[in-house]
């Protein structure tokens, strides 16, 4: 009995002692107070960084990752930290649009690889541990005492500039020339097909220009211009009007092309041609129009130069019969292409291969451009023109003293304008063919400036060992380029986004622009404008080098050019969002909207840019400097400056280039091919950029080459295998993707990938195409292709 | 050496072969708390999932488990709220197993979720909309539930109870157990039940998608139903093998026979209503859904799996159980008790696995889900875990009452 | 789709695909506008973070007559009534839709990690962080002070830049408007497309742009079979691409 009521007692005892512990702590703050600190204080996580906050500004400046001379605007925060970039909606050439590479532009700034001081290279050349930090000034002295030295040798100064306009390239040549050397140099592109093309057929120096906007037909040979062909914005936003044009007047695209890349998917229609023989298919094109009697008859019968001969040679070779063996495309879809494309008011023809990094053949440019001539789109609205020259104030003439006197006729390193290549081309593969070669005479010193020739040359290998004979590398780079690497002397420039440089009109466009970039904040590390660095070490050389450059930086010269501009009294500084300077065509006056040199250098601080639409497209008479003073399909340029040859030499033809190695070796075509997603210019993928690559185009550290899954199927491949891919120039380990988009018997492999310079986010990933590509000379200009090569695939 | 701990009247093996024995069950807990340590230290890229299978290993292994834990509250429901006294030979083995199911679970729990340490929010942001939510507050009211069912279990042991405080208090506990019994039953149905909802709502995955009743899927009430028709099962397997292990007949035949009956006819009842389900969703549901029913077996995940849960793991176990004459065989018994958590396990794996490994977007792949061995770790670690708190409780606890009557030491 | 009518405001998308030239600038602008974390191989796609996902999509012909498209795929914004799939499992009311704005929004410091919303997304639209977010030194100055860095164990999905929506009331606010004007708030790959493929507004203003081109014939939307409303719309005259839109019977 007495143990039940203990019991009971225990039981009530223990149910009041659990119910009010409970309710009265519950009822109490103190839970509530101390769930919700744990709440707040679980929520952090102290090692994430805190992005700094504060007052948020915009700065507009002018991007100078590709040549495409968009606008950005940058968004800063407390005016120190960029956080930010997008397009600059005022800008005409991108109208607020932005690329990836542009997008993706702080990761450059604030990038790893950055170069913080001057360098020096104490040991072996390409050894990281032996680059030593030097102060600017030991940097300077070091350069100057060496300039100094080898100026009896100043022929021996070789300059290569990725950036081809502008006021610091412009600065690199002075110095040179005032130096003494002939050897400045620009990295190879499609430009300079274009270039000696227009040379030829129209007796212009210069670039050519695109109407395309209003354009109501685009047949691009090979161009993938939505995938970074031209300005890759402009032609992006081009192609976005074609295709808002109602169904009645939309522009309607032709891919030629090889691979079914987005710009072949993208178009009306993507015709599939045998590697490297588009320009076949133009000069088909143009033989049914011209026997079928569609050409501008006005304008061939008034401003062409030897159309009999031309016409006698498509006549002969160009037959649809002949074009449609040469190409695989069926004869009647030449045929009608042909007669579109003559039907059609304006049309115009695109050259340049895939993004223009190759120079191509300048027949192939020439063949594309008769297209053009036949049809009447030469200065034409809607056609093609030349781009017209930007009013800038020239510099005083170079002084010369008598070392650089002497050397002013100094044959070229690269053989252009020599007896071999009479043209006034741009050889760059020459100049490394003739150091390998050991011809003409040592190149001692070479400075490498906004470009990366040792990752970015496509058949790279030969420049590679040019370097060894090179004396002295020098290179401006921001960054731990491969080139870099390579380099004895490092003068660091600052990026894009901390320096003040012009950006002249971007390839391809009709309308002159102008832009200006400029340091949109302070540089961030110890770096020097390579235009101050020549300025300063101008200055401190003997002779008349110094006199040469009457400034005392890089602004006051930049501003002497810029002056121009202003006393053109045309052109507006773009200020205003939707400005299309392209509608209504050209030949309309613009009103300045800035009153003086001043107000104008100020508006371009702000708003980046300057345009004009006042030139309209050159006139019949000034059109061509030709001897004829006509458009030449028959070039008599190419007789006077002592080109020799037979007739077909001097007209727009076809050479099919043999891809280099034996069929019976190496069975199967490799063709490089280009992405938006890739940047193929002297900065590499930037992380961003490389995380949106597919995972059938880089896997870990392997990329991917295209195979048509029938070839794969042949071989016995599958999606992912392991291949190892050999040309005469060596192997690349890569996967297979397998990919209708390739042609069959056609291996398509990447470009832009395989760095081994920059810091740990881009180095080791994918291979480097341009390893075992091989370039072919052209033996009249001597310029190179390198898009197709022989390969041999084994299974590893 | 631990004499004075074990039940009195009852045989147990050497404290030395007991402890070889803890000796082999902590080498495994200790490889499982590594692994678990591992995805608490590193984060889960230390395991196999992905931004595809968002769920793996982890949840599947909770979800089967949990299921398979539904002996207890089942159990416990037929011996006090229905009266079935017989099973209390058996419904302490079923409460220590449902309480080893829940726990671990929830420890597998905390390294299933990004941020343990804000494991605690569904409580304090409860999202009463989630299935989720009802899941996490009902197990966590269960296993509370289950704790306190199984503490007159522990304080029942030889040296525990002869403190007066831990005697009446177990005494007492033992008297409401009815209404913990209805308790657990209640929080049961519905957590079972919000485990099936879990995937039954998401409308945005035709394999998981189930139209419903009310605001419930159907797969709300499938899961209820499974977890009941598969949680006894466990429950006889468990028993069968403490019996085979210790060589001995712990429960009375009538006991386990009782509970392979009901789950015969309860495994034939889920099994009608998911061919219903699977009927309905194969004709109806998928189409809608812009589905075909063929095409939710791509690649490993094929057809075959649909054949083993339902056919396989699933007539085959329900005819042997529902046959008198078969139940009664102990090896075909066990066969069926076997196939019937197979069954289930196999439930719960392809609503998770499958379900994530399917492209919903029609330009997508199938994806193929491989754990690694930090998943794998934890959840035979929690298994293991199982054995030891069943030993232990064998050992030291009087869980099967009617040991001493069977088993009389001479 | 009720619920979310009453304000006259449900922000949407509608993406050209004929137009998108699958640059990619779309996806890098997110990256950064966002603090989406990167890490140094980035090429396990189920476990990179890449809000604004681009799809390669082709017609599944042979050479020649093969084409590809790119189909840049955000979070949808699903419209579903009441909910869409991922909120209403969200232990924690992580996640939810604004119904002012029909923006779904996600707060990683109260997400437990659960990966509920994950699963039930069958347009793969959400994220885990399987890593710490760590960014090489140097580049910690670029993150940008509106959108706070997420933390492991988390999940992070697009919020269609809703930041900005906040710093555009704001500033209507500040100038004495209580409407945002048409383009006033706009994401930042909308701002980014360089080919203008891709239009945001406000779904229920019939006069916005993005109301008349989601009513177009030539548009369609992910998966609509599931009901899952998307509020991003597609554009495209190719037959094969509606096609790949939704599975067929």
């Amino acid at each position: 009995m007495k143990g039940k009521d203990l019991m009971k007692l225990d039981r009530r005892a223990f149910v009041k002692l659990i119910a009010g512990g409970v309710g009265g702590t519950l009822l109490s703050p103190l839970p509530w107070k101390m769930a919700d600190d744990t709440a707040i204080w679980s929520q952090n996580w102290f090692w994430r960084p805190s992005p700094e906050r504060g007052g948020a500004t915009t700065a507009s400046t002018v991007c100078q990752l590709c040549p495409g001379g968009c606008g950005v605007r940058v968004r800063l925060i407390e005016e120190k930290n960029a956080v930010n970039i997008d397009g600059n909606p005022t800008h005409p050439v991108n109208q607020g649009g932005i690329c990836p590479l542009g997008a993706a532009g702080l990761q450059y700034l604030y990038g790893p690889s950055r170069i913080e001081t001057p360098l020096q290279q104490t040991g072996k050349r390409g050894d990281l541990e032996t680059m030593k930090a030097i102060g600017w000034d030991e940097a300077l002295e070091i350069l100057s005492i060496k300039l100094r030295r080898m100026r009896q040798k100043a022929r021996g100064l070789v300059c290569v500039s990725g950036k081809r306009e502008g006021t610091v390239p412009e600065l690199f040549a002075r110095f040179l020339h005032a130096y003494g050397s002939p050897n400045y140099m620009v990295m190879p592109a499609a430009v300079d097909a274009e270039s000696l093309g227009l040379f030829v057929s129209q007796g212009n120096s210069g670039a050519i220009g695109y109407d395309l906007e209003n354009a109501k037909m685009v047949v691009s040979f090979g161009s993938d211009y939505i995938e970074g062909w031209g300005s890759p914005n402009r032609m992006m936003m081009a192609f976005a009007d074609w295709r808002s044009n109602s169904k009645r007047d939309r522009t309607k695209i032709i891919q030629v092309a090889t691979r079914g890349s987005l710009s072949a998917s993208k178009a009306d229609e993507w015709v599939a041609v045998a590697p490297g023989t588009e320009a076949a298919l133009a000069l088909g094109l143009a033989q049914v129009i011209v026997s079928e009697g569609r050409y501008d008859r006005t304008f061939v019968n008034n401003h062409t130069y030897g159309f009999d001969e031309f016409k006698r040679l498509l006549r002969q070779n160009y037959t649809p019969e002949k074009v449609a063996e040469i190409t695989g495309v069926v004869k009647e879809k030449i045929v009608g292409l042909a007669r579109e494309f003559a039907g059609t008011k304006p049309a115009v023809a695109l050259s340049g291969w895939g993004q223009g990094r190759m120079q191509g053949s300048m027949y192939d440019f020439l063949a594309v451009q008769s297209l053009n001539a036949l049809v009447g789109s030469l200065h034409k609205p809607g056609g093609v023109t030349r781009r017209p020259k930007l009013p800038l104030a020239p510099w005083p003439k170079v002084v010369l003293d008598a070392t650089s006197l002497t050397s002013e006729n100094e044959p070229r390193l690269d053989g252009s304008r020599g007896s071999q290549f009479p043209l006034p081309g741009q050889l760059f593969y020459n100049f490394v063919k003739n150091v390998n070669e050991g011809n003409l005479y040592p190149a001692e010193m070479l400075w490498v400036y906004e470009a990366n020739p040792a990752h970015d040359l496509a058949d790279v290998q030969p420049f590679l060992a040019a370097l060894n004979k090179i004396g002295t590398v020098v290179s401006f780079s921001s960054f731990m380029d491969e080139t870099t690497q390579l380099a004895d002397l490092v003068l660091p420039g600052p990026t894009y986004l901390e320096r003040l440089e012009d950006i002249p009109t971007p390839p391809g466009l009709q309308y002159p622009v102008f832009g200006l970039s400029h340091p949109i904040l302070s540089p961030r590390f110890e770096t020097r404008h390579p235009g101050d660095v020549l300025i300063a070490l101008a200055h401190s050389l003997d002779g008349s080098v110094g006199a040469s450059f009457p400034w005392s930086d890089y602004e006051t010269a930049l501003k002497e050019r810029v002056k121009g501009l202003a006393d053109a009294g045309r052109g507006q500084v773009a200020d205003e969002p939707g400005l299309q300077p392209w509608k209504g065509g050209q030949g309309r006056q613009l009103a300045p909207n800035y009153d003086s040199f001043d107000d104008l250098w100020e508006k371009l601080i702000e708003h980046g840019c300057w345009f004009d639409t006042s030139e309209a497209m050159p006139s019949w008479a000034s059109a061509f400097k030709t001897p004829s003073g006509k458009f030449e399909f028959y070039s008599q340029k190419m007789r006077q400056v002592g080109i020799r040859g037979n007739d077909i030499t001097y007209l727009p033809h076809f050479e099919q280039v043999e891809p280099a190695g034996d069929p019976r070796d190496y069975p199967l075509l490799l063709m490089p091919y280009e992405t938006m997603a890739i940047t193929n210019g002297p900065v590499a993928n930037p992380p961003f950029m490389t995380k949106t690559l597919f995972d059938f185009q880089l896997k870990g550290n392997d990329s991917f080459v295209e195979v048509n899954p029938n070839t794969a199927a042949n071989m016995g491949l599958k999606e992912g295998d392991r291949i190892a891919l050999q040309t005469e120039r060596g192997t690349l380990k890569v996967r297979v993707h397998l990919t209708e988009a390739a042609r069959p018997d056609v291996v398509f492999i990447p470009t832009g990938l395989g760095h081994s310079g920059f810091d740990s986010y881009i180095k080791g990933k994918g291979v480097n195409a341009n390893m075992i590509l091989v370039a072919q000379q052209d033996q009249v200009t001597g310029l190179v292709t390198w898009w197709v090569t022989r390969v041999k695939i084994s299974k590893v | 050496m631990d004499s004075a701990l074990i039940p009195e009247g009852v045989k147990r093996c050497s404290f030395k072969a007991f402890s070889l024995w803890l000796l082999v069950i902590f080498g495994v807990i200790g490889w499982g708390v590594l692994g678990g340590f591992m995805v608490l230290w590193k984060g889960l890229n230390m395991t196999g999932l992905n931004d595809s299978f968002g769920f793996g290993l982890y949840i599947t292994a909770d979800l089967a488990i949990i299921a398979l834990g539904a002996g207890a509250f089942f159990t416990g429901f037929l011996t006090y709220v229905v009266g079935k006294k017989e099973l209390k030979d058996i419904i302490n083995l079923a409460v220590v197993v449902g309480f080893i199911c829940y726990t671990g679970a929830q420890l597998v729990l905390l390294l299933e979720i990004g941020q343990p340490i804000r494991g605690w929010f569904s409580f304090w942001h409860p999202n009463v909309h989630s299935m989720l939510t009802e899941v996490i507050f009902c197990i966590t009211c269960y296993t509370i539930v289950l704790t306190v069912e199984y503490i007159p279990l522990i304080l029942e042991n030889r040296q525990l109870d002869k403190v007066p405080e831990f005697h009446y208090f177990s005494h007492n506990l033992h008297e409401i157990m009815v209404v913990f019994a209805a308790t657990g039953t209640f929080l049961s149905f519905f957590h079972q039940g919000s485990l099936g909802g879990l995937y039954g709502v998401m409308f945005a995955r035709p394999f998981a998608f189930r139209t419903g009743f009310f605001i419930w899927p159907w797969t709300f009430f499938l899961f209820v139903a499974s977890a009941i028709a598969s949680g006894p099962a466990l429950t006889i397997l468990v028993c069968k093998m403490v019996q085979g292990v210790s060589r001995k007949q712990l429960v009375r035949r009538e006991a386990i026979l009782l509970l392979a009956k009901v789950t015969g006819y309860l495994l034939t009842f889920y099994l009608i209503f998911k061919f219903l389900d699977t009927w309905w969703w194969a004709t109806q549901t998928l189409p809608k859904m812009g589905v075909s029913f063929t095409e939710v077996f791509q690649g490993p995940y094929g057809m075959w799996l649909l054949i083993a849960e339902l056919g396989v793991c699933g007539v085959i176990p329900a005819t042997i159980l529902l046959i008198p004459k078969a139940r009664e065989d102990d090896v075909l018994l066990i066969v069926a008790c076997v196939l019937d958590c197979a069954g289930i396990v196999i439930n719960r794996f392809v609503f998770t696995i499958q379900n994530l490994a399917l492209p919903v977007l029609p330009f997508e792949q199938v994806q193929i889900y491989v754990p690694t061995w930090t998943e794998w770790a934890p959840t035979v670690g929690v298994l293991a875990y199982g054995a030891l708190l069943l030993s232990l409780s064998y050992r030291y606890l009087p869980m099967f009452p009617r040991e001493r009557e069977l088993n009389p030491i001479d | 789709m009720s619920g979310n009518k009453s304000s006259g405001v449900r922000y949407g998308m509608v993406i050209d695909i004929d137009k998108c030239t699958g640059c990619t600038a779309c996806s890098v602008a997110c990256q950064q506008e966002n603090n989406v974390p990167f890490r140094e191989d980035e090429t396990n796609k189920v476990r990179s973070i890449t809000w604004m996902e681009i799809y390669q999509l082709d017609n599944g012909m042979p050479y020649p007559e093969y084409r590809q498209a790119y189909l840049p795929r955000l979070c949808l914004h699903c419209g579903a009534s009441p909910y869409p799939p991922c909120t209403f499992v969200c232990p924690v009311n992580a996640t939810h839709r604004d119904e002012d704005t029909g923006l779904v929004n996600h707060i990683p410091v109260r997400c437990i990690g659960c990966r509920y919303c994950i699963s039930a997304c069958s347009y793969h639209a959400r994220y885990f962080n399987w890593w710490d977010p760590k960014w090489p030194k140097p580049m910690e100055e670029m993150l940008t002070p509106n959108v706070s860095p997420r933390m492991r164990g988390v999940v992070e999905k697009c919020t269609m830049c809703v930041h900005r929506l906040q710093l555009a009331k704001d500033r209507a606010f500040m100038e004495g408007r209580s409407e945002l004007e048409e383009g006033e708030y706009v994401p930042a790959c909308v701002e980014s497309c360089p080919a203008k493929a891709m239009t945001f507004g406000n779904l229920l203003d019939p006069d916005s742009e993005v109301a008349r081109l989601a009513k177009s014939s030539l548009a369609f939307r992910l998966l609509e079979k599931l009901g899952t409303e998307p509020k991003v719309y597609y554009l495209s005259s190719q037959d094969w691409i509606h096609k790949l839109a939704d599975k067929v019977m």
